[in-house]
């Protein structure tokens, strides 16, 4: 590790997990597979692989350059120990979301089960407050479009 | 049928149902380490590792983990066991113990993979999940001590083990507790055992025209529909007043969404649920009162058909002139105050099992604050005395679980179905159905001298005791009674009334009114200190009572008085944060121990050598937590000259033990430890001449004490209102950049404390309970009289937002009875908001009369 890091740690967040164009449709708030986040990272911590970024949470200090050197907007600092995150940008709504098998549909279902009221629909997408956030998964397990996921792998993939 | 296969604790099971793990875990493979809490992902009582990160086991289901590892505590290594039962009995981190074995897995899954974790790591690991006995501040230090022993690969001696009264003993129920072994009622499935549940109104206040059970009763799988026509005993039971419906009948009104209307067993949960859905019932809806203006308003409707108006409970205390002192005052302030419903939020929800025993008696096994109060009621209900009720460990209470809310429904199934039932009331019911901390608003009037000297006060309070009585009278009674707070004048004048509405009811909760009126009385001595140019401080050290000084309620107050003490304790620490230039605030309390005011308050307990050649301890008290056992063990030890080995704790009962009254008011370590002390010296009569336990066996060795109390009103110049009362002065430093509380420091006054790891864990639990009353929790019911539905968006503290918190137990000696002990459960949590509020005042310049006070980070918005 190159710079040596406080706890708690925090880490660029790609909130796009890369699956559109395998259709016909694709989505306008999709990650470009451009780069230019992997260009001005000074610690290789991001890197575009198979059109998609991918931080790497070790080597990230959570400096945010990337984050405003992404064209779309998708890239944000989180804390790392908050797994459960929304993985999806895509602010359009219902039908006009199915651009991609695991996009945010804003359908409110994770709105619904969650228990802390840690989640909203906010322009059609789900955005979870980490600061009520208690890490269960619910809405994770239960979301129709697989768009939020646990980033450690346990409850969704 | 798809087969699903798991890894559970290193053996491959499997399951044709797709089911959460947690039903999985607890109904098919019985781990019932694993806690079922909330099952809404909030509560982690049933939290589980899967491959090496904890879950909530309520969270994912069976079809989803194949090839997974999943390890319950059950699951630990017994090294592991060994490790975490020293660890966490070593910190005095288990209390109610329903969330240590997801604390222990939290503990496991973090030095498994960070062997030296920081305390920010620690908080961080433990932070989804709640606890609200323990404050979090000792199963943290918990935490340390397990990676310490961890690293170091060996157990040291415990720190205390003489059992003596002032040793800061493990307590004795922590190994089934942190092995998870313990049984709370939940853990017991029993041979033939169905599922109970109640229907529920669906209006707050409709009118029942007719129930028709008929498809419900059709239904395969169902054990049991019953109505009100099927109560044998009175329908209409309670604590002390008999207004709880068990059962709304045709005719009857509904008084609030929690109101049962019918009552099924079923074979299982899913044919519960579906025979509900069948019970077709007609209601003429009416409307709902839903407030305390709606309330009083002249002809507004009646909460109660059958009394006269909605007024539960009336109390009017006066003794001098408290109008007149004020008059002559240099300084008077009045100001209105509100605090809000609080949920008690005890991390097992409500459950209980009833079946009938071989004597043909209905046994019910059940959580709960008096095993006698759910003997009495339920033989109300069933008509009989053929009843015997014991105590399983109970999840916490903080007096929340002083009302049938599952007991007797239990019974009345187990009585007609002759069967085992479970009844177990979801989270979203335990957060409608058992009665919460009253609101208050409260006027109230002070009257100072120049220097500070409170001359009068004088109040005038009112209560939302929602849908039935509960303990709304005693409540309303202690919160104007100590509306005086542990001051030394002599005029005090306060009007207090509560009022039914259609909100869920409102009951007992630690501090019983005082944490109300406490805050108003506080509040003003705060903003007094400032009209007479003095430190808030300074006015309460004027003011303090003092050993044989006279209270407002006319009791003279003995040598255990020991409010000064506390005073002292804080002001070194005070007195530099002013220097620094930090925001402080402070408190001061006084609650009594023991339940007062002329009414019986005893205690019991029956000593027993068994055949085992050793004394079992039987009282019909119930430990919700506290850690009775372990102060009756202590008592036990300190005042024979038995050892700890020779000694067994037994759970409250009504067939052996004796009735030893509620655990309420502070009261069971004096009132049932003094009953103890007396059993203890009658058994050392038996033992003059050297007797040993084997010569003894079969004896029974019986203390019984009464707290003898004036009543409220007696004719005497200086009635005794209570046995004794504790004190305590609360302080909270802000830290001035980020304006959260940085630090809190509570001084309490225990008379002599019998076990003082234990007493800082009551502190702790207590003070963290209470800076979640004053900043952030909530408990919104909206037009319709429902309440909060989601247990995660009370807005509980969690691990890692607790400030450092510093107990200072001051033992003081004086009191006559128990060898000294006053009770410290409900004063730990009174002083705690007036102290942060006015830390905030010192912030930011404004006074805030309204909990949870406003313009702080802590604030929920939206």
């Amino acid at each position: 590790m190159a710079v040596k890091k406080r706890f708690p740690y925090r880490a660029a967040f790609t909130a796009c997990q890369g699956s559109c164009g395998e259709g016909e449709a694709v989505c306008r708030y999709r990650c470009l597979g451009c780069g230019k986040c992997e260009k001005v990272c000074k610690f290789s911590a991001i890197s575009v692989a198979g059109g998609k970024a991918l931080v790497d949470e070790e080597k990230c200090i959570g400096c945010g350059m990337c984050v405003k050197a992404c064209p779309q907007g998708i890239i944000r600092i989180h804390e790392c120990a908050n797994h459960i995150a929304v993985k999806c940008s895509n602010k359009d709504k219902g039908k006009e979301a199915l651009v991609c098998p695991v996009s945010c549909i804003g359908c409110g279902m994770c709105v619904r089960v969650c228990t802390a009221e840690a989640v909203k629909v906010v322009d059609h997408l789900a955005v979870i407050d980490e600061t009520r956030c208690l890490g269960c998964g619910m809405c994770a397990v239960k979301c129709p479009r697989h768009a939020i996921v646990d980033l450690r792998g346990i409850l969704t993939p | 049928m798809a087969i699903y296969t798991l890894k559970v604790n290193k053996k491959e099971v499997t399951t044709e149902k797709k089911q959460s793990l947690l039903r999985f875990l607890r109904d098919d493979l019985h781990l019932t380490s694993v806690k079922d809490g909330c099952s809404q992902g909030a509560c982690g009582t049933c939290t589980v590792i899967i491959d090496g990160e904890t879950v909530k086991a309520c969270v994912p289901t069976t079809d989803r983990l194949a090839g997974k590892e999943i390890v319950t505590v059950e699951g630990l290594s017994e090294w592991e066991k060994k490790v975490f039962t020293y660890a966490y009995g070593e910190a005095g981190a288990v209390q109610c113990g329903f969330c240590i074995p997801g604390m222990v897995l939290c503990t496991k899954a973090l030095l498994d993979k960070n062997p030296a974790p920081s305390e920010e790591e620690i908080r961080y690991a433990l932070r989804n999940n709640y606890c609200r006995c323990t404050g979090y501040v000792k199963i943290i230090a918990a935490v340390k001590l397990a990676a310490k022993i961890l690293q170091e690969g060996v157990i040291p001696e415990k720190s205390c083990d003489d059992w003596k009264i002032g040793s800061r003993v493990h307590r004795l129920d922590v190994d089934e507790k942190v092995s998870g072994y313990g049984k709370y009622p939940d853990d017991f499935y029993l041979e033939g055992m169905c599922y109970g549940s109640a229907l529920r109104s669906r209006y707050p206040r409709a009118r029942v025209l007719s129930v028709d059970t008929r498809e419900a009763k059709a239904l395969p799988g169902v054990a049991a529909v019953l109505t009100a026509e099927d109560i044998p005993g009175k329908n209409k039971i309670g604590h002390l007043k008999h207004d709880q419906y068990t059962m709304i009948p045709i005719g009857g009104l509904t008084h609030y969404l929690g109101d049962a209307v019918a009552l099924v067993a079923a074979e299982d949960p899913e044919t519960l649920e579906k025979a509900k859905k069948l019970i077709k019932v007609e209601y003429e809806v009416l409307t709902p009162i839903h407030n305390i203006e709606e309330a009083k308003a002249p002809g507004a409707p009646k909460v109660f058909d059958e009394e006269e108006s909605n007024v539960l409970a009336h109390k009017h205390v006066s003794r001098g002139d408290a109008a007149g002192a004020i008059e002559k005052s240099a300084h008077v302030l009045t100001r209105h105050f509100e605090t809000p419903w609080t949920e008690h939020a005890f991390l097992e929800p409500e459950c209980a099992v009833a079946y009938r025993d071989t004597d043909g008696d209905i046994r019910i096994i059940s959580t709960d604050q008096s095993a006698y109060c759910t003997y009495h009621e339920c033989g109300m209900l069933l008509g009989t005395d053929k009843i015997k009720v014991e105590n399983a460990l109970v999840g916490g209470g903080f007096g929340g679980k002083e009302d049938m809310t599952v007991q007797h429904h239990a019974a009345l199934l187990a009585w007609h179905t002759g069967r085992p039932v479970k009844v177990r009331l979801t989270r979203e019911e335990s957060l409608l159905i058992h009665p919460k901390r009253h609101p208050f608003v409260m006027d109230v009037t002070m009257g100072c001298d120049k220097d500070g000297k409170i001359m009068g006060v004088k109040a005038k309070v009112e209560s939302d005791t929602g849908a039935f009585a509960s303990l709304g009278g005693p409540v309303l009674e202690r919160a104007c009674t100590h509306a005086a707070g542990p001051y030394a004048y002599e005029n005090f004048e306060i009007e207090g009334t509560a009022y039914y509405t259609n909100n869920p009811p409102a009951g007992a909760f630690r501090g019983f009114g005082v944490t109300q009126t406490c805050f108003a009385t506080e509040m003003l001595l705060n903003m007094m200190a400032d009209e007479v140019g003095i430190t808030p401080w300074e006015i309460r050290y004027r003011n303090a009572i003092r050993p044989w000084g006279v209270l407002p309620n006319g009791q003279i107050v003995d040598d255990s008085t020991g409010l000064l003490e506390t005073l002292e304790a804080v002001k070194e620490e005070y007195e530099k944060a002013l220097a620094e230039g930090k925001p402080v605030g402070i408190g001061c309390a006084m609650k009594n121990a023991g339940v007062g005011v002329g009414i019986p308050d005893w205690g019991r307990v029956r000593l027993i050598v068994e055949e085992d050649r050793k004394l079992h301890i039987y009282s019909g008290a119930s430990c919700i937590g506290q850690g009775l056992g372990t102060v009756l063990v202590q008592m036990v030890v300190t005042n024979t000259d038995l050892s700890r080995d020779d000694i067994v704790y037994e759970r409250s009962n009504t067939w052996i033990a004796p009735d030893s009254g509620t655990t309420s008011g502070s009261r069971q370590t004096l009132v049932t430890g003094e009953a103890c002390r007396r059993a203890c010296g009658k058994l050392m009569e038996a033992k003059a001449g050297g007797k040993t336990l084997e010569e003894l066996k079969g004896q029974e060795f019986y203390g019984e004490y009464l707290a003898k109390t004036d009543p409220l009103g007696a004719n005497v110049p200086n009635p005794v209102s209570h046995v004794a009362y504790g004190y305590a002065t609360q302080m909270c430093i802000l830290d001035k950049k980020t304006g959260k509380v940085e630090r809190l420091v509570a001084a309490h006054d225990v008379g002599k404390a019998v076990n003082p790891l234990s007493c800082e864990g009551q502190i702790e639990g207590g003070v963290v309970m209470s800076m979640g009353y004053a900043l952030q929790e909530r408990y919104p019911i909206d037009d319709n009289c429902k309440p909060i539905s989601k247990y995660g968006a009370i807005g509980l503290l969690r691990a890692h937002e607790i400030p450092e918190i510093k107990p200072i137990v001051i033992d003081k000696p004086g009191l006559k009875v128990a060898c000294g002990a006053i009770g410290i459960g409900e004063i730990t949590s009174i002083p705690t908001a007036p102290a942060i509020a006015d830390a905030y005042y010192r912030f930011d310049g404004k006074r805030r009369y309204c909990l949870p006070i406003e313009g702080t980070p802590y604030e929920r918005k939206g």
